[in-house]
């Protein structure tokens, strides 16, 4: 076991230390130069001198690379000039609205996917499991920003019932207005119902027909406590490891919730710095989205061993 | 010596009609294959309807509707559906109809051409990283795993922040972009593969890595790599739709799919239903359609994805 973590661990740290240069380096190939692409056209030749040499961007790139992963490591994420504010300001303020909408969707996803999958899985090949299967297609199908659209339509256009965007305010105007946040939240939680309430259906027939639940069953278990106990706890595990695998879908999908909501949260802030070629901003954004990913599958990994012995002893 | 496994497929072939004879001894010919599922069996035959319906309407289309595309007219801004406007008009005056085939165009010719560039990109690093294997295939799989971890819509935005989106930009970023999962699965069908007995036996008959490579491996993951085109075209044809929606299209008078939902949605308040609907379900009946034809070609061809 503790080959196995150490193995991993310093896999993750090889691969994040490599996904950190090689975004470096395609901010650093920009066309004309760091330099050129933070002062902008206008720049004169010795304007761009005087910078390249204040932020030591004529030393190699090698050099460049440590000094930029010595700031990292002391937290500095480097400087907007396009908003001129450090990005670890502007990304502290942001983090947080996309950790609510992300995570409350993520739960809600979680919650009724699994209970609609499982449901299935007891009642199987009756209209209920059909009619459930054909809408889980329909909404797994459906893109993020069609479905928005489609929201905003309906319940904000239409019938008046929320409001076309997310709170603008800082992020605990999610709570203190709820209203604007459902159809948001909703759009995240409807798209990704489907990966999980497919996967406990099938993970549960699976489960259903394995010889452990035949004992358990015939030393008299009654149905409640072969479903809650054995079932649902052995069918649940890889449900982590589904996680783990969906943090950079759930990043997309963030991003593009929050453009079509106007959520000002981290998704939004990479669409705008995109836009305004605010270069610092999406390094560090790069940077974060990878490390997290990447530590997020690790600890999906490790948290895998952990719930199934079986891993632990291969 | 018989370089073709045996597919599992053929099974399903003579089941599907028993009055058919049984073929004895010689090998279903792979278009076969590729028949009965793009015309025979339930997903498949979807799909290929859907496409089939979908680029009829976008490149025969224009021929038989045919509308002005390329000057707006201020006359005709925001017209709801009628008798020459079949499905009304956008904000420039242009007729929606004709528009949706336009943009249709441009959404399946990039969408395929990034798919086949994924493709062969794709099997060439995984051919190479599973063929030879060891640290070679370690270095290039660390390597995948890297770019995996980045959401590929966040790079997709950084670079299109830097080059300007139009046809062969779009082709190649998504193409190359879309590679890393070929990749994955190629390398993992020629790690197997490698180790099989007919590649012993070509190899001590004296074949070389190319040829062995050219004339055993890339056949014998066919099924695989048809299969996964398939799903990189779904996954291209969405992803440029994304890319649209967010202003990241290609410039006007040319559109596509996504761009014209961003273009509705300035309108949506005004209740022009007729330009957000129909891009947005064309965008989804295409994307379905295609996997749809992926999954009937994973069922019959046996292929691991």
């Amino acid at each position: 076991m503790i080959g196995f973590i150490s193995r991993r661990i310093a896999q993750t740290i090889v691969v994040t230390l490599l996904l950190t240069f090689l975004t470096f380096l395609l901010f650093h190939s920009l066309p004309g130069g760091p330099a050129r692409a933070i002062l902008g056209r206008r720049a004169s030749s010795a304007q761009l001198a005087a910078f390249t040499k204040a932020n030591g961007l004529d030393k190699s790139v090698f050099v460049q690379f440590g000094d930029y992963l010595s700031r990292l490591l002391h937290g500095d994420l480097g400087f907007s000039y396009k908003q001129n504010q450090s990005v670890s300001a502007i990304l502290g303020e942001q983090i947080p609205k996309s950790l609510v909408l992300v995570s409350v969707s993520t739960v809600l996803a979680l919650v009724i996917g699994l209970s609609t999958g499982l449901f299935q899985a007891i009642r199987r090949n009756s209209i209920a499991d059909h009619a459930l299967t054909g809408t889980a297609f329909i909404l797994y199908a459906m893109p993020d920003f069609f479905l928005g659209l489609i929201l905003i339509d309906i319940f904000a256009i239409r019938l008046h019932l929320f409001p076309t965007e997310g709170p603008q305010g800082s992020w605990t105007e999610a709570f203190t207005q709820p209203k604007g946040m459902v159809l948001p939240i909703a759009t995240l939680t409807l798209t990704s119902i489907a990966i999980f309430s497919r996967y406990m259906r099938s993970s549960a027939l699976d489960v259903f027909g394995q010889d452990y639940i035949r004992v358990v069953r015939a030393k008299g278990a009654s149905g409640g406590r072969v479903l809650w106990s054995h079932t649902l706890r052995n069918a649940g595990i890889p449900i982590v490891t589904l996680l783990g695998l969906s943090l950079p879908g759930l990043f997309s999908g963030a991003l593009i919730t929050e453009e079509v909501f106007n959520y000002p949260g981290i998704g939004l802030e990479t669409f705008v710095a995109a836009f305004n070629r605010d270069y610092p901003v999406e390094l560090a954004i790069t940077v974060i989205v990878g490390v997290t990913t990447l530590v997020g599958n690790l600890v999906a990994d490790l948290a895998y061993g952990l719930l199934d012995p079986r891993v632990r002893l291969r | 010596m018989s370089d073709r496994i045996d597919l599992p497929l053929v099974v399903d072939l003579d089941a599907d009609g028993p009055e058919r004879p049984a073929r004895v001894g010689k090998p279903p010919r792979r278009f076969d294959v590729l028949r009965t599922t793009l015309f025979g069996t339930g997903l498949g035959r979807w799909g290929t309807g859907i496409v089939a319906v979908v680029t009829l309407f976008c490149f025969v289309g224009p021929l038989i509707y045919k509308t002005e595309q390329v000057r707006t007219n201020i006359n005709e801004i925001l017209g709801h559906p009628n008798a020459h406007h079949l499905l009304g008009s956008d904000g420039n005056g242009y007729d929606e109809l004709g528009r949706l085939m336009l943009g249709g165009q441009s959404a399946l010719e990039i969408g395929f051409v990034a798919a086949l560039l994924a493709t062969v990109v794709g099997t060439v690093y995984g051919g190479i990283a599973g063929y030879f294997g060891g640290l070679v295939d370690g270095v290039m799989m660390r390597l995948i795993d890297t770019l995996l971890a980045v959401p590929s819509l966040l790079l997709l935005l950084v670079l299109f922040s830097i080059i300007r989106p139009n046809f062969d930009s779009l082709v190649l970023v998504l193409g190359l972009f879309a590679w890393l999962v070929p990749a994955r699965l190629i390398r993992g069908e020629s790690l197997t593969l490698r180790t099989r007995e007919f590649v012993l036996a070509a190899r001590l008959q004296g074949a070389g890595n190319i040829r062995i490579v050219l004339r055993h491996l890339l056949p014998n993951a066919l099924g695989t790599i048809v299969v996964n085109t398939t799903f990189q075209i779904a996954d291209a044809i969405l992803t440029l739709a994304i890319l649209g929606f967010l202003g990241f299209g290609v410039a006007p008078p040319a559109t596509n799919w996504g761009t014209m939902l961003n273009d509705g949605v300035d309108y949506a308040a005004a209740g022009s239903w007729w330009l957000l609907y129909p891009a947005g379900i064309l965008i989804v009946l295409t994307v379905v359609a295609f996997n749809f034809i992926g999954e009937g070609l994973e069922e019959t061809l046996g292929a691991r994805t």
